[in-house]
């Protein structure tokens, strides 16, 4: 399971517009250093600097030293954590539109078919009838 | 990569107004979302939603324009009002589609809580729900048997 501070750090440092832009633009390039991607957005290269810093702390990307460079690249792996909770949140809401197309479609057609009425009328019935 | 929203389209063969019904009356979103709602369809009310094994959540009921806009929000904390900062807004919004209906869902807010905190999130509530759809689908079954019998 997903839980307790690691997560809400990375949450907390994927949150922010400037942050995922800046996680867009190395996913692109593969690595950048802080001047070439302060380059490619409306703010300081102080500022990327610190959502740098931030994205670093929550295990987001990876700095290198080369020479007199620090490149930052992503850490994928974690990326994939992050968007994980976010995918599970999503796959319920599928099932849950499936159902409620199956109740809808089912509701219509009893509506058109003589002498049934699906409207919430089943109500009481289901409860808890499955356990 | 957004990670503040979920978006998610469906087309349903009923008519707006069917659909309607299915998300706002209480009776039927425990059939599709949780083990019991209770709520009003109207603004500013507060309500439930409830599951057997892990609890209920509160929701307030924001906007609702019958039969094309159901909007509330949930997951805020206990004991204060949810407001664009501390909630996830669920928004359903219906578009007649030559008598169906394309129904379209965002959850959004996820910038302020976290995901892992959202109703639909934790395993067990896979779990739970893939005996949940079981039932349903014989339900759904049941149902389609009898329209056809009384069709006939």
């Amino acid at each position: 399971m997903l839980h307790g501070v690691e997560e809400d750090e990375l949450w907390a440092a994927v949150s922010e517009p400037t942050r995922r832009r800046l996680l867009d633009i190395l996913l692109e390039r593969g690595e950048a250093t802080a001047t070439a991607l302060a380059g490619e957005l409306p703010v300081t290269r102080q500022a990327v600097a610190k959502h740098l810093a931030v994205l670093e702390r929550a295990g987001l990307v990876t700095s290198e030293r080369r020479g007199r460079e620090l490149r930052f690249a992503v850490q994928p792996e974690r990326l994939d954590t992050a968007a994980e909770a976010m995918g599970r949140v999503a796959a319920t809401w599928d099932r849950r539109l499936e159902r409620i197309k199956r109740l809808a479609e089912v509701a219509h057609a009893g509506q058109q078919g003589p002498g049934e009425s699906a409207g919430g009328r089943t109500s009481r019935s289901k409860k808890r009838g499955a356990t | 990569m957004d990670s503040d929203r979920i978006e998610r389209e469906i087309v349903i063969a009923a008519p707006p107004e069917v659909v309607w019904r299915v998300i706002t009356d209480p009776a039927q979103v425990s059939m599709w979302l949780c083990d019991l709602a209770d709520f009003e369809a109207k603004p500013g009310t507060y309500g439930t939603v409830a599951w057997k094994e892990h609890g209920s959540y509160d929701l307030r009921v924001e906007e609702v324009e019958q039969p094309r806009l159901f909007s509330f929000r949930w997951v805020f904390p206990a004991g204060s009002q949810p407001d664009e900062t501390n909630s996830l807004l669920v928004e359903f919004t219906l578009t007649e589609e030559d008598g169906a209906t394309r129904l379209r869902l965002v959850e959004s807010g996820f910038r302020f809580v976290d995901a892992s905190d959202a109703p639909g999130s934790a395993a067990y509530i896979a779990d739970h729900e893939r005996g949940w759809d079981q039932y349903l689908a014989q339900l759904v079954d049941y149902v389609a048997d009898r329209a056809r019998a009384a069709a006939r």
